[in-house]
């Protein structure tokens, strides 16, 4: 596999791969580099990408892992993860300013989840990911997944109407 | 597309059961960024705002994969061993030889000193030798 070639399979999901790389280590840099390991590391095993039915699933999976490493090993040693700066674009006209508000609100609510939950809100509610795929990818049951989305999504609501009612 | 309240509170809970299907949520997804929301729904908007901006976020550091070293054939690499191997037998030859010329030379010099002491000596006796020359002489000339 020329490196042309590999470039471009992994262009289709390596926004995927640094997405949730930052949802789940919530730092920027960090998320930089988890994606340039995996990146690294599917560059030292593409001659096997054929033995794989969906590298994509596999990519990800490796990102999960990868991840939850580095979540471990911060744990061990004391250190909290900073806050993100989840990128604001583009949010509109004269409300920008009220909706980055919003958004960043909902980006600090999802912040707060659990990793687990934060992982699969991010890859259904974001890539779009079906079921299925999502338990090949983090490696859960139908059910566990199921549970874990359903939590995600109304621990969510439930913060922002909290923020709706009694303001912040 | 239906998107009376009805249906959408329909989807919503399942939405929030984690039941509702990528389509379902597909049509909540355009009913919050492109209808009047009704206000009971109101508290779901930035959600699903957030959940559209979200994926546009990109990974922007260039990655390129490094690029092989070019190794040189193998050919070159064993002539290049053979060059440094005969070389050094070369150099090593050459000051064996000329070792050997040194010693060869000093050998000379001392045996030439040597002999040289000798022939002097020599020389001193042969002196004393004209003594006996002239004694054997005179001693003939008295005998005859």
């Amino acid at each position: 596999m020329k490196s042309e070639e590999f470039v471009n399979t992994v262009s289709v999901f390596q926004d995927k791969i640094f997405r949730l790389s930052l949802r789940l280590l919530k730092s920027r840099d960090a998320a930089q580099d988890s994606t340039q390991d995996i990146l690294m590391k599917l560059w030292k095993m593409r001659k096997k990408f054929d033995k794989y039915k969906n590298i994509e699933a596999y990519a990800m999976t490796m990102t999960k892992n990868h991840c939850y490493d580095q979540l471990k090993l911060k744990n061990n040693n004391n250190i909290s993860l900073v806050h993100s700066n989840f990128a604001l674009q583009h949010s509109g006209l004269e409300t920008a300013l009220e909706a980055k508000e919003e958004m960043s609100i909902v980006a600090r609510i999802i912040e707060k989840l659990p990793e687990q939950e934060r992982a699969v809100i991010q890859l259904r509610d974001i890539e779009q990911y079906n079921n299925k795929e999502i338990e090949d990818i983090l490696e859960m049951n139908p059910t566990s997944v199921r549970v874990a989305i359903s939590r995600g999504r109304k621990k969510i609501k439930e913060e922002l109407m909290k923020i709706k009612n009694y303001g912040l | 597309m239906d998107f009376s309240k009805k249906y959408i509170s329909k989807l919503l809970e399942k939405y929030d059961n984690g039941n509702s299907t990528l389509e379902e949520e597909q049509h909540l997804k355009t009913y919050f960024t492109e209808h009047d929301i009704a206000s009971e729904f109101e508290v779901y908007r930035p959600l699903f705002a957030y959940f559209e901006q979200a994926k546009n976020l990109s990974y922007h550091s260039k990655w390129q994969p490094q690029r092989k070293v070019k190794m040189k054939p193998l050919w070159m690499k064993v002539a290049a061993s053979f060059i440094v191997i005969l070389g050094s037998v070369w150099l090593f030859n050459l000051y064996q030889e000329q070792q050997e010329l040194k010693a060869a030379k000093m050998a000379f010099e001392e045996t030439q000193q040597a002999l040289k002491m000798i022939s002097e000596n020599m020389n001193q006796g042969l002196e004393k030798l004209e003594y006996v020359e002239v004694f054997s002489e005179q001693k003939n000339k008295l005998i005859k």
